[in-house]
């Protein structure tokens, strides 16, 4: 249906084109026109193809809620009276019927009846609406070439409006970024407000208790659910700041490397192979932090463990004896090791940055190559350094949610001991939303204030971070 | 004024040389540990990734081959019916007659016959069933049926299960090794391609799960994603290099892209949640859905590498029409000369 529609658009906007520019051949003999035929013709096609496109994009946002309130509308009085989560599975069965699957539940007397009933009133209500949309789109075409067709003027400069018209297509197509925030924005601002609802904002920022799961039933254990997320806040900093001890001083020293003593051949072959770990997809690493990197790390540390037991340090034996897989240590390290050439091609590209008249000025003075990267290179490029890293690590390193969902643990535990488990707010994140879930429970709504406070402080930290490379990048231009 | 003689002059400078000189020492030792660190610092980074890339092959490339047992089943006109040979149990069968076959007798709980049934597939199952269901003649004859073998079993054969590690803590107990072993011996088991990684989708059971399904999924994901992402990014960007006006809003627009880029990927999945599926009720796990989430995130990164190619191309090619034709649209100037420029 709809690439038909599509086809007989393209076929309606093809013959604007060409009767546009007929037209103009015809109006235009022997006259001095401001804009070609060929011109006129792209306007035609324009004002065939854009009020279509509109109309289309409009039924194909607003079809689905308009849809939800026709047929709640009729809704017999049965279905009405069902519980909500169930009145949605009967439509969803409605549906599959009415699309001539067959339904996913068996339902009970007087619902059996209605089901074929309220099948067959949805693919009327679809219908209509379907058909609506697309006489409404061919109309607005046949009225928009219509108008086009008025305007074959020789006086009309439509060479002009032609060009007004991709500069305003050129326009919506970067409106869209800004779009995408405020639907972020939105979206996340909205869910958010409803879990507030539930759950006071001061009790989510410094509540130190977290756990989700609420009962189904008022009367079983932990039935109240508890948001406290400064144990998730506690987790994903700790991992941050792991991930950041094992990147920063490889990153820099290899970045430093490179731009300094590194000829013209490594860098070549060097750069890329670390380019290398930049586009290993990050579900990988989470595969080899959970299969590799967490059982060595165990082992080593039980091993450890094993060899204090008995001896002065008991108790730190005992310990270390008993530690898990899903250490913050171990996601903490593979981001890391992800984070190396992140931080190190940026460290690269500010070092580089840095005028070559200083470093000459130092090596003239006597200085060996190692005392002008610290002493002249690092405070110079140190701000720009320092801003790189908040921007692309560390909020890299926040966001960052397979790796942690694969190798950092559930429980939130509220410690600093990398040796422990905790867990992040992505991974949080994900194991409220993944499955099925309602839209109405506290517990899926805090996905999205979880959500919220990460998109304001990556976006807080990144326009620190882009400050603080403008204001370096000045001293130098 | 004090009066030095010629070799207490030459003993001070001596002195101050051999002092520049063990400073100079120390200076280039620091040089050279300088350098050290620098070359740790990659070769870190380099071990890593050989790690990674070592026990990513290590792991993943026993999957890319796999085992089929060929074994003879005698097709039981008692057990199997013609008009519905899903009901019968031919893994049973096929164990039964193994074991038959070898000799060797079952218990009264059935629990040898059970660890011999282990090490089938039960795709072994399917195909005997499509047999019978093409062929109905071959009821009553014995025919030889390929099928995979279970995945401990084949687990066992790619090395992965060891007979050094205690029967209880293991998935094969030592009586199936050994059959295993004389299956092995009789020939019956080959080693091939695993072809059906590639053809099958997923499965619960590991013997015959693939890719294909994923693969399909991922590509129509990708699809929509390119049809949304190319022409609304490479739209902006000329809007952004070409078009724009100096203004307060390019400037917010310019800030919000580049914002955009660092949004963890994780909010774009709670955007497309909430928008897409709570609010416009497309369906759930749907390409459509994932696609134009994915397409909303890859903008920013598209829009900001797309600009930058276009601003590599040089002033003097760019920006021709305008000597040749001063009066020409600027529309001009993007197709006819940033575009078929090899640097863009």
């Amino acid at each position: 249906m709809i690439w038909i529609l599509l086809l007989i658009l393209a076929a309606l906007a093809a013959a604007a084109f060409v009767g546009g520019r007929t037209l103009a051949q015809g109006r235009f003999r022997g006259v001095r026109a401001h804009s070609r035929p060929a011109q006129h013709g792209a306007y035609a096609l324009i004002w065939v193809a854009a009020p279509a496109l509109v109309v289309l994009m409009l039924a194909g946002i607003f079809a689905a809620p308009i849809e939800r309130q026709l047929t709640a509308a009729g809704t017999p009085d049965a279905v009405a009276a069902l519980e909500p989560f169930r009145r949605e599975a009967f439509f969803a069965d409605a549906h599959r019927l009415g699309r001539g699957e067959p339904a996913l539940q068996i339902w009970e007397r007087p619902l059996a009846e209605q089901l074929p009933v309220e099948a067959r009133r949805m693919v009327r209500v679809e219908r209509t609406l379907q058909w609506g949309a697309a006489v409404a789109a061919v109309l607005a075409a046949i009225m928009g070439g219509l108008f086009a067709f008025s305007q074959i003027r020789p006086n009309v400069r439509a060479r002009n409006r032609v060009e007004g018209w991709i500069w305003g297509a050129l326009f919506v197509c970067s409106a869209v970024a800004v779009l995408t925030t405020i639907g972020i924005i939105a979206s996340l601002a909205f869910d958010a407000f409803r879990f507030f609802q539930h759950v006071p904002v001061t009790e989510f920022l410094f509540g130190t208790q977290w756990s989700p799961q609420i009962a189904i039933r008022a009367d079983q254990v932990g039935s109240s659910g508890a948001f406290g997320a400064v144990p998730l806040f506690a987790g994903t900093l700790l991992i941050m700041l792991i991930a950041m001890l094992v990147a920063a001083p490889i990153g820099l020293l290899s970045a430093i490397y490179l731009s300094e003593y590194a000829g013209r051949t490594a860098r070549a072959v060097i750069k890329p192979v670390l380019e290398i770990l930049a586009g290993v997809p990050t579900v990988v690493y989470g595969f080899f932090a959970a299969l590799t990197v967490g059982p060595a790390l165990r082992v080593f540390f039980n091993e450890i463990g094993l060899f204090l037991i008995g001896g002065p340090l008991d108790g730190l034996g005992q310990y270390l004896a008993l530690v898990q897989n899903q250490m913050a240590l171990t996601a903490g390290a593979v981001m890391g090791i992800m984070l190396i050439p992140f931080v190190s091609s940026l460290s690269d590209d500010i070092l580089n940055a840095v005028p070559q008249s200083l470093r000459d000025g130092s090596f003239a003075m006597g200085a060996t190559k190692s005392e002008t990267v610290k002493r002249v290179l690092l405070p110079a490029a140190l701000p720009g350094i320092a801003g790189a890293l908040l921007l692309a690590a560390v909020s890299r390193a926040i966001g960052e949610t397979m790796i942690v969902t694969m190798a950092a643990g559930l429980a939130a535990n509220l410690t600093f001991n990398p040796l422990d488990t905790v867990t992040t707010v992505t991974v949080q994140i994900v194991t409220l939303l993944t499955g099925d879930q309602e839209f109405n429970s506290a517990k899926t709504l805090s996905a999205f204030g979880l959500g919220l406070t990460l998109f304001l402080v990556t976006l807080m930290l990144n326009i620190v971070a882009q400050r603080i490379v403008q204001t370096y990048r000045e001293q130098y231009d | 004024m004090t009066d030095a003689t010629p070799e207490q002059v030459g003993a001070a400078l001596d002195k101050r040389l051999a002092r520049l000189r063990a400073g100079l020492k120390r200076r280039h030792a620091r040089e050279t540990r300088f350098k050290l660190y620098g070359q740790l610092a990659i070769g870190a980074a380099v071990v890593f990734l050989v790690i990674l890339l070592g026990r990513i092959v290590e792991q993943g490339h026993t999957a890319f081959y796999t085992h089929t047992v060929t074994v003879p089943v005698y097709m039981d006109p008692a057990q199997v019916d013609r008009a519905y040979p899903q009901g019968s149990n031919f893994e049973q069968m096929a164990a039964e007659q193994q074991l038959a076959r070898w000799g060797i007798a079952d218990d009264a709980r059935g629990d040898v016959s059970r660890d011999m049934r282990g090490l089938f597939s039960s795709e072994l199952k399917f195909v005997a069933a499509d047999l019978v269901a093409r062929r109905g003649d071959v009821i009553g004859e014995t025919v030889p049926l390929a099928a995979p073998l279970s995945d401990d079993a084949d687990l066992y054969l790619k090395g992965e299960i060891s007979r050094d590690v205690p029967q209880e803590q293991r998935r094969l107990n030592d009586r199936q090794l050994a059959w295993l072993d004389r299956m092995k011996a009789e020939g019956v088991i080959g080693s091939h391609f695993n072809t059906a990684l590639f053809t099958n989708g997923d499965s619960t059971q590991p013997e015959i799960a693939g890719v294909l399904g994923a693969v399909v999924g991922s590509a129509l994901m990708l699809m929509v994603t390119a049809l949304i992402a190319i022409p609304l990014g490479v739209g902006a960007a000329v809007w952004l290099e070409e078009f724009a006006p100096k203004n307060k809003l390019t400037d917010i627009i310019e800030v919000n892209i580049n914002n955009l880029a660092a949004v963890p990927s994780i909010v774009y999945g709670l955007l497309g949640l909430a928008l897409f599926i709570n609010w416009m009720h497309l369906p759930r796990a749907s390409p459509i859905v994932g696609g134009l989430v994915l397409a909303l995130m890859a903008l920013p990164t598209l829009i900001i590498a797309t600009r930058s190619s276009l601003k590599a191309v040089p002033p003097s090619i760019a920006r021709r029409p305008w000597r040749w034709a001063p009066a020409a649209p600027r529309r001009c100037s993007v197709t006819s000369c940033r575009w078929p420029c090899p640097a863009s």
